[in-house]
């Protein structure tokens, strides 16, 4: 529009008033809040109707305070006072986007957009709100329109409209637009920034899966593409996709060069080669042949410890005790600690749970009788290390008296040994008698207290603490590495979002029957995730000036889906568990379950915490939804069913839930899902669940519909269990 | 956090005449550290496991703020079998003499030089400090063994303690002494 909007009776201001009003902003902006407070009540004193007055003291206000309610309400008056102003709902929309509430914030730049279409600054924010939220067909619209206004045509803007078409997979699309801004505005000149341009363009290409053509881009740009890595990879995939295993096997094989102990690499060279790893299905040929081409490749890159491991892994028989005795003798000679682990690998092939066996109790005894380890001479700690595999072995075979009686062979014979006391609480802590479950909690203690500086072996010991439910004694024990006082623990467990903490005193506290305070520290797992989405924010601004787009768009797919998380998907089942029992039992009761001991500590912790340290924890709180818990668990529930719904414990949960919900199609299609998976049907409780579930619609009234429904399928599900 | 790294015994000379070579006898495998504040109950399990005397928690406090400069641990492969500690006392003719309160191996770890090679570095850690005149100690005198390895390095009793050890079924103990100028 190029005409000015009318302006409103009373709303026009004198010159020296109009001077004052632009020095607010200019006050705001370079953060002088006092000044600009005070030269904005001067302009109301004298204009009490100004809105775009009112609207400036509302964002200053929410800057400066926390009376966020005043601020909206000013805000809210002076756009009454003023509805076609740019400023007031530009202001509005400042609020909303300070408070995080992205979608109204758009609306209001909306609104400022309908009144002045060209304001650059609202066009711009607009779109880095529109990703934040991935509203990704209004994100094309946007930046097109800063690209046909004047001013407008940045690389900034161009790469933001490109990317806005590549995440909605329009690739064609987004192409075009990095040929038509190559046309425009030429390639950047700066070496980094014009390989990543370069590279991202090949991204694009690739997932499109236009493979000849990604085959011509990097020969075209040979020398300018500087991050080898990704090149090898995408000529391999590009290969791989055109069915040229010759040229796909020498990208691999570069890869490997570069890197010889990354996993990845390795197995898709060997796969590229003809080989067959063990999850495939291999016939007697296939394993003959990936043998020869993974001795080939040990034969290439001697040193690489993958390659050894891998060996074994694919080898059977012969092969097999051949390349075990060879791996077996390194870790036992050098006495790597790391030797439980690597059984706890070997054992997941049951082939070769036996061969382990009677070559670690070979070694037992060659060492015993002639001091050599499977030919070479052994030290004094070889013993131990043998002893330390047979116990790691018989504890994976679930035989414990065994697996302790070589431990505690192990642990007469070197005491000072950390890794021995680690091993003795992995045993015992199976054992399910109470004297070895203490001895279980003093032996990870014992490993804990013979090297301070191990922070591995504290974090095992304060879980343990939570698990038997002492978390005092946890918290002393992670003071240990956060600040000297145990009241700052807490604080510097929120800070470092060390959410395995917040989910293990839960727990603890959860046992202890205490359900609210167990919520509250599972919802600042939820809390954490909210931070984790809003530090994205920065970023959409930066790529335009940086250009590391490959980056920003992993950071972008990343956000996506970081719920998929073992932290997130546990803590999610257990504010389900918390809410259903809150539903159950009722706001009183769960308050009279309320840990005492635990809530005078906290009472005592918040009282001695510093202004900074009680900010910022009032910054992370969580609050608890008393008045409507099924409601608030939903959105829980959902994610874990979309992340985990192939674990039969969720759509057990699932059916929990909706069967206090009272929503019987919801249980019904949980019991299905269910169903589906493997082995279900012979599930216990999930055949208890759904008969209850039948017995409880035979006394409930329902709908016809849901009626027909639930009887249709009642003959099918418990035809099931039979 | 790693032990500090000590600084090598100044001369590997063999200031004591008892014929010690460049390398003080090092044992395969063996390497020495000094005291580690975030490792004293390592040290305490194996002080535990080579005597028969059961020290309080003020021991290992005092040893540490007191002792670690002339103390040893021994460490095969990375894994404590070794020590000796010992502290710096006053003699009654106003001079210095260091006093060796431990030193064991863990049995498995005997007889392949290891308290020697301990012994040797806290001798020169005396000779090599120009307060201290002379080295001593006390040793159940049923204690054969000890007496005669401690007679090798020059180690000679000086007189006999009746009830030093009141915990223990032999109670008498010897006080060996040696010069350390």
């Amino acid at each position: 529009m190029a005409t000015a909007p009318e302006v409103p009776k009373g709303q026009q201001l004198n010159k020296k008033d109009d001077a004052l009003f632009k020095s607010v902003s200019k006050y705001y902006e370079s953060k002088q809040m006092k000044k600009a407070l005070k030269t904005v009540n001067q302009v109301l004193k004298n204009n009490p109707e100004h809105g775009e007055s009112m609207a400036m003291k509302g964002l200053i206000l929410s800057a400066t305070g926390n009376n966020r309610e005043e601020a909206y309400d000013l805000v809210k008056q002076g756009l009454f006072k003023n509805l076609k102003s740019l400023i007031c709902w530009h202001v509005y929309g400042l609020l909303y986007r300070a408070d995080k509430n992205y979608v109204e914030a758009i609306k209001c730049y909306k609104q400022a957009l309908n009144i002045e279409d060209s304001n650059l600054p609202i066009l711009r924010d607009t779109a880095m709100l529109q990703i934040h939220i991935r509203d990704l067909k209004s994100l094309a619209d946007t930046r097109q329109t800063l690209l046909q206004k004047k001013n407008g045509q940045t690389r900034a803007n161009w790469l933001g409209f490109a990317f806005a078409h590549h995440l909605q997979c329009n690739y064609e699309c987004t192409l075009a637009i990095l040929d038509a801004y190559e046309g425009t505005m030429g390639l950047v000149e700066a070496k980094y920034d014009l390989s990543e341009y370069l590279l991202y363009k090949i991204l694009v290409i690739l997932e499109s899966k236009d493979y000849e053509r990604v085959l011509t881009e990097i020969a075209k740009h040979k020398e300018k593409l500087l991050d080898q890595e990704f090149v090898q990879s995408a000529l391999a995939a590009a290969h791989a996709g055109l069915g040229n295993t010759k040229e796909e096997v020498e990208c691999r094989h570069n890869l490997v060069e570069q890197n010889s102990e990354n996993l990845e690499f390795v197995n898709r060279l060997v796969k590229a080669m003809g080989g067959k790893l063990l999850e495939d299905e291999r016939t007697d040929e296939d394993i003959k042949k990936t043998n020869e081409i993974v001795a080939e490749l040990r034969k290439e890159f001697p040193r690489s410890q993958v390659l050894q491991k891998l060996e074994c892994d694919v080898s059977v028989g012969d092969t097999l005790k051949a390349k075990l005795e060879e791996l077996l003798k390194k870790y036992i000679i050098k006495n790597i600690p790391s030797i439980g682990s690597l059984l706890k690998s070997f054992h997941k092939d049951p082939p070769k749970r036996e061969v382990l066996q009677n070559m670690l109790l070979g070694i037992e005894k060659e060492i015993n009788e002639k001091n050599t380890v499977l030919g070479e001479p052994a030290n004094k700690l070889c013993i131990v290390s043998a002893w330390n595999a047979i116990a790691n072995h018989y504890l994976m075979l679930g035989e414990y008296e065994t697996a302790l009686s070589y431990c505690r062979k192990a642990i007469e014979h070197t005491p000072t040994m950390e890794a021995l006391y680690a091993l003795k609480f992995n045993i015992m802590k199976k054992m399910p008698d109470e004297e070895s479950q203490r001895e279980a909690t003093a032996s990870i203690d014992t490993a804990r207290k013979l090297d301070l500086a191990d922070r591995y072996h504290n974090t095992i010991t304060v879980k343990r603490y939570f698990k038997v439910g002492d978390w005092e004694e946890a918290e002393k024990v992670m003071s240990a590495f956060t600040y000297k006082s145990p009241n700052e623990t807490w604080t510097t467990v929120l800070e470092m979002q060390a959410m395995w903490y917040e989910i293990a005193m839960g727990d603890c506290l959860y046992k202890h029957g205490d359900v609210i305070n167990a919520l509250s520290k599972y919802l600042l797992v939820d809390r954490h995730y909210e931070d984790i989405q809003e530090d994205q924010f920065d970023f959409h601004h930066y790529v335009g000036r940086k250009h590391n787009m490959r980056a920003y768009l992993e950071m972008l797919r990343f956000a996506d889906d970081c719920k998929n998380h073992k932290f997130y998907c546990n803590s999610a089942s257990r504010v389900v568990r918390c809410y259903l029992d809150l539903h159950q039992l009722g706001e009183e009761e769960c308050k009279k379950r309320l840990l005492q001991p635990f809530e005078e500590k906290e009472k005592i912790r918040k009282a001695s915490l510093n202004k900074d340290h009680s900010e910022r924890e009032k910054d992370l709180a969580v609050t608890i939804n008393y008045e409507n818990p099924l409601k608030a668990a939903l959105p829980f529930l959902q994610t874990i069913l979309k992340y985990r719904g192939t674990h039969i414990e969720t759509q057990l949960l699932a059916i929990e839930y909706y069967s206090a919900a009272q929503q019987p199609l919801g249980t019904l299609r949980a019991i299905k899902q269910a169903l589906s998976l493997p082995e279900s049907s012979k599930s216990v409780p999930l055949k208890e669940a759904a008969t209850k579930f039948f017995d409880t619609m035979a006394k409930t009234e329902l709908s016809a519909v849901v009626g027909k429904i639930v009887s249709e399928q009642k003959e099918l599900i418990l035809k099931q269990f039979s | 956090m790693v032990a500090e790294k000590p600084k090598e015994p100044e001369s590997h000379k063999d200031p004591f005449n008892l014929g010690w070579d460049e390398t003080l006898g090092k044992p395969e495998n063996v390497k020495l550290t000094r005291m580690d504040e975030k490792r004293m109950e390592m040290l305490k399990i194996l002080q535990r496991a080579t005597y028969p005397v059961i020290y309080q928690t003020t021991f290992y406090q005092n040893l540490y703020s007191q002792g670690r400069q002339f103390s040893w641990l021994a460490y095969y492969c990375d894994t404590l079998i070794g020590e000796i500690c010992c502290r710096v006392e006053p003699t009654a003719d106003g001079g210095k003499r260091l006093y060796i309160m431990t030193l064991g191996v863990l049995a498995p770890y005997r007889r392949d030089g290891v308290a020697s090679y301990l012994l040797r570095h806290a001798m020169l850690d005396a000779y090599n400090s120009p307060a201290i005149n002379s080295i001593a100690l006390h040793v159940q005198i049923s204690n054969t063994v000890a007496i005669d390895f401690y007679k090798k390095y020059g180690f000679e009793v000086k007189e006999t303690v009746k009830d030093y050890y009141s915990s223990l079924d032999e109670k008498d103990a010897h006080l060996l002494m040696r010069s350390a100028e």
